[in-house]
């Protein structure tokens, strides 16, 4: 009698059977259908056709591509390898530091109470600010810092990830601030009942708790990183070069499809990454959300 | 019932909050092995006591002394307590077996040993095959479950039940209500449980402590608290009844049994203790102590004058519950409706509306209030 019970309910409360539901499209599904591929086509256009040029013989960019071919990848400089690894060494510095930064931050405004709404506004200031504006601030602030102390920070690693984290901090709280906010605070009572240190809980019970919120927070710092042009453009020296602004330099100079190898490649690269992360940020979020 | 062994004491116990009393006046000893329910509306304080018992709120006076050790100023940490959440508190990351062990392996416990007493604690709440389910996948009764056999791994001094049953569904609700009481039989832990449902409290509990505003209204077994409610809140919060203002008019003779004049100038008689004569009472008659029979049974039925009140009436209406019934019948002299609660056998379905009927109620059965010790919020006037 359950059994009937159950199923009488489920075809009440939940969806139609999805056989029936497809045959039924009715005029404004499919005009939606349609709006939404337009505009995923829209977003995409540019990359793909990027990459399909990046396999066209010619050596000015051609679309559509008159061949087939790989040598714009077995060509690639050596110095963009360079690049790419800056960059990546760069990202990698940028999540760490912001991490380490935005994490306590976001768990220290979501327990805070009064006060945290001015400060979380201010924590996500930089994100309003035109990233061009902030790296001529960056510039100006690091040439004033170097005439004080003697340490150089235009054209090194060091400057860009201070640069980058300004940035990126902000996303990092974005991520998490809003997790720690819905982190039950009995969580923390129960730890404590049982014995746990205020450290032992934020180690053992909060920060698990954050992990997947804390992992996108990673991949967002990583990218704004990593793809960040108006930043970096102020603050690279003939040393340090990345990849954004290595492709966006030789654009000027060198039109070719190897400019469209390198990005392909990056795309790629990116795409794996977030891909895996993603994946795996997803089952942390539905296990983390059931607190 | 013996005092002696105090376990648990809390003396003058007060809380304010920016000047507030949330509670006050807060005098409770518990023995081991007793469980005591802490009842009353929301927002009576309740819930803030049995955190000030666990360490999470600090008084801001008065002493908690567990087992002769003054605990006021102890933290959490250190109290060795097993606290049991409404929302469960359970860590999202962990599997049922690690959140049992979690009190564990904060104490660095070995692997083996932590494993054999989640083992045995898991069994205790009847889970024993889900240790490696992730907390997620239970249901809220399972997952209270495990909350509660987190609490006791650690063989905590007290058990401490804040509204444990709220969230779940009236038949879960139920059913883990009788494990709580098996569990406190078999491990015999001092338990004490919040909760605003007064059948939970009177289900489980040794003795019942009911709040109003921050105060204690009364401490008592669970039928003490029913049969003779000290204050006028005790008597509107535990069950139900009609009250009736009235003043004392004749002590009591050998039998214990007084006479009452009601506002409307009739007779009721009681037994009562306490008040002199002259003294201003309520007067509070629950339904299921009243029993109605025909009018011209009467004579036949009624016990000796001085031990049965018996009112002539009209039955109003009819309310039928199934394994109950309810007859409204007007009484003049009372000048009230009183509701008589009946239960469906055969033959006690014969009652139609506006039939001429009486009421009988056993002088035993009147409760005798004292009228101004009604509430917390009366007494804070005066």
């Amino acid at each position: 009698m359950s059994d009937i019970d159950t199923r009488t309910l489920m075809s009440v409360s939940g969806r139609p059977p999805r056989a029936r539901r497809s045959m039924k499209l009715s005029l404004s599904d499919i005009m939606l259908r349609i709006v939404a591929a337009i505009g995923i086509l829209f977003l995409l256009l540019p990359t793909l056709i990027s990459i399909v040029v990046a396999f066209g013989p010619s050596r000015f960019p051609v679309f559509p591509p008159e061949g087939l071919t790989l040598k714009w990848f077995t060509s690639i400089d050596p110095s963009y390898g360079d690049a790419a690894l800056t960059s990546v060494i760069l990202a990698a510095w940028t999540a760490v530091i912001s991490i380490a930064v935005g994490v306590p931050a976001s768990f220290g405004l979501a327990r805070w109470g009064r006060g945290a709404n001015i400060l979380q506004t201010l924590a996500r200031a930089p994100m309003q600010v035109p990233y061009v504006v902030i790296g001529v601030m960056m510039l100006q602030f690091f040439v004033l810092i170097t005439k004080t102390t003697g340490v150089p920070f235009v054209g090194t690693i060091r400057g860009l990830v201070i640069a980058h984290c300004v940035v990126a901090v902000p996303y990092v709280i974005g991520a998490v601030y809003p997790t720690a906010c819905l982190l039950n605070t009995s969580l923390d009572d129960a730890a404590y009942g049982l014995g746990a240190s205020r450290l032992y809980t934020f180690f053992r019970v909060v920060l698990p708790s954050l992990k997947g919120s804390i992992i996108a927070g990673t991949v967002f710092a990583f990218l704004v990183s990593f793809d960040d042009v108006p930043i970096t453009l102020f603050l690279v020296g003939s040393n340090v070069q990345t990849l954004p602004v290595k492709l966006f330099a030789d654009t000027e100079f060198s039109f070719t499809p190897e400019l469209f190898a390198v990005s392909t490649l990056a795309t790629v690269v990116t795409c794996i990454l977030v891909l895996v992360l993603t994946k795996r940020v997803g089952t942390q979020r539905m296990s983390g959300a059931s607190s | 019932m013996s005092y002696a062994k105090s376990f648990l004491e809390l003396q003058t116990v007060r809380k304010e909050y920016a000047g507030r009393p949330a509670v006050s006046g807060f005098d409770l000893t518990v023995r081991k092995g007793e469980f005591v329910s802490f009842l009353g509306p929301s927002g009576c304080g309740k819930t803030t006591t049995v955190r000030m018992i666990a360490g999470y709120i600090q008084p801001t006076s008065g002493r908690i002394v567990l087992d002769g050790q003054d605990v006021t100023e102890m933290p959490p940490q250190r109290r060795n307590m097993g606290m049991v959440f409404q929302d469960y508190a359970l860590f999202p990351h962990l599997t049922v077996q690690k959140n049992v062990e979690f009190g564990l392996r904060v104490r660095k416990m070995t692997s083996a040993k932590r494993a054999a007493i989640a083992k045995e604690m898991l069994a205790l709440v009847g889970l024993a095959d889900a240790a490696d389910l992730q907390t997620s996948q239970l249901s809220g009764g399972m997952q209270q479950r495990v909350a509660i056999a987190r609490a006791l791994a650690i063989d905590p001094e007290l058990l401490l039940l804040d509204e444990p049953f709220s969230a779940l569904d009236a038949k879960t609700r139920e059913s883990l209500r009788q494990e709580v009481l098996r569990i406190h039989s078999e491990t015999g832990i001092t338990t004490i449980l919040v909760t605003h449902d007064q059948s939970e409290a009177f289900e489980l509990s040794d003795r019942v402590v009911l709040m109003n505003s921050g105060e204690i209204e009364q401490v008592a077994t669970p039928r003490e608290l029913y049969r003779s409610p000290a204050t006028q809140f005790a008597s509107d919060f535990i069950g139900r009844s009609v009250k009736l203002p009235a003043m004392k008019v004749e002590q009591a003779d050998a039998g214990g049994i007084a006479a009452f004049m009601t506002k409307s100038g009739s007779k009721v008689w009681a037994t009562e203790h306490t008040p002199s004569e002259g003294t201003d009472v309520v007067l509070a008659i629950r339904p299921e102590t009243l029993e109605i029979v025909d009018a011209n049974d009467a004579e036949s039925s009624s016990a000796t004058r001085t031990m049965t009140n018996t009112w002539a009436g009209v039955i109003r209406d009819r309310l039928f519950f199934g394994p109950s019934e309810e007859v409204n019948v007007y009484v003049e002299d009372l000048g009230v409706e009183l509701p008589v609660s009946k239960e469906t056998r055969a033959g006690t379905g014969d009652w139609s509306k506006g039939q001429a009927v009486r009421v009988l109620l056993n002088a035993h059965d009147v409760l005798v209030i004292p009228a101004h010790a009604d509430s917390a919020l009366s007494r804070a006037e005066r």
